[in-house]
């Protein structure tokens, strides 16, 4: 797709391996299978919850076993369904990183990135991407880098430290402008 | 073989779901059965519940709540699972705006030249991740970068054959 106007910014990205596996992170914290997250926590401390007021509700009235059984329960729910399922989706997105990654490698590595007004190209020696800020699902920033999420399994990683170091300040509040109401400043993989 | 095979295809709705529904099955068969295991232990703990568990306090309907749970596991990935994945494949085709454009696909000696709005260049067999053919479409993955499901009815026998064997032999072995 020939573009008429110059790009704002233009500049050639190495993403590596450890970046990948974050980016993957936060993709599936965002748009993927860790998305669920803030909700699995919280169901867990409703289930804790849940474990302790029947344990007390044991302890104060009849003794019944039932209610000890039911706090047993909860309170072993409440624990292992969030850490499992934090642990797990965690462990599988690593791992399904490291083996993307090396498609990523053949494919798209070495790329070159371009940032128009209303479209971002990436450029490879095998693939050519375009894809437009508008049709994007979400923009998120952390300390090191800016993650455009395409859609469920598509994302492109801007590591901040490769941005052209007279325009990175322009390009940052570029991207916070463009996404506006999709866009998301993340400090860890929770919140 | 005349070569490149070229097809011009716009994937439908129902295509997407199929195909997805087809691949997610294929990685499940080959998936330790964790859930029916564990979803049968759960059984087991509420069957035995059911008939000694007022040695320990345990009510009856409790011990057929812990049944229903394990019935839940043994069942999740034969008969929910499948509904599951259909319902995302939905979701995700209208999520993804590339799926609803028509692409052409060239299929050469080296790889796949794929134009369309989104995309243009060559995706080489050597980076195909896994290959789904079901009995309507087959389809291609290249890690998360991108994906190529090309309906059968678009291919002769020859097409067809010529890109199983071509992609089967780069395909990777865990796939």
């Amino acid at each position: 797709m020939p573009k008429s106007t110059s790009p704002k910014c233009e500049f050639s990205a190495d993403i590596t391996l450890e970046q990948y596996i974050q980016g993957c992170l936060y993709h599936a914290r965002l748009a993927g299978r860790l998305r669920n997250a803030l909700g699995m926590l919280a169901l867990g401390a409703v289930l804790l919850t849940g474990g302790m007021v029947a344990l007390l509700q044991f302890l104060q009235r009849s003794y019944a076993y039932s209610l000890l059984w039911l706090s047993v329960l909860l309170g072993f729910l409440g624990i292992a369904l969030p850490f499992v399922y934090l642990v797990a989706n965690t462990s599988a997105v690593r791992k399904q990183a490291v083996a993307d990654f090396k498609v990523f490698q053949k494919l798209m590595q070495p790329m070159t990135v371009r940032f128009y007004e209303d479209q971002v190209d990436t450029v490879s020696e095998h693939l050519t991407l375009h894809d437009q800020y508008a049709l994007m699902a979400r923009c998120m920033e952390t300390r090191d880098f800016f993650l455009l999420i395409k859609d469920r399994d598509r994302f492109l990683l801007i590591p901040k430290d490769q941005l052209p170091d007279q325009k990175r300040a322009a390009m940052e509040e570029f991207l916070r402008m463009v996404f506006a109401r999709r866009y998301r400043k993340m400090n860890s993989l929770i919140l | 073989m005349e070569l490149p095979i070229t097809v011009s295809v716009l994937l439908t709705r129902e295509d997407y779901i199929h195909y997805v529904a087809e691949r997610r099955r294929q990685v499940r068969r080959g998936q330790l059965p964790l859930w029916e295991i564990a979803g049968s232990l759960i059984m087991i703990l509420g069957l035995a519940g059911w008939f000694w568990g007022d040695r320990i306090g345990l009510m009856p309907q409790a011990a057929g709540c812990i049944v229903v749970c394990g019935l839940f596991f043994v069942l999740y990935r034969s008969l929910m699972a499948p509904v599951m994945d259909r319902m995302e494949a939905s979701t995700v085709y209208d999520e993804k705006k590339e799926l609803q454009l028509a692409s052409t696909y060239r299929f050469g000696q080296d790889g796949i030249s794929v134009q369309n709005g989104f995309m243009e260049g060559l995706l080489p067999y050597e980076a195909v991740t896994s290959f789904t053919n079901t009995r309507e479409l087959i389809g291609l993955a290249f890690g998360r970068e991108a994906q190529v499901v090309v309906p059968k009815k678009l291919l002769n026998q020859e097409q067809l054959s010529w890109i199983t064997q071509t992609v089967s032999q780069y395909l990777p072995d865990h796939s």
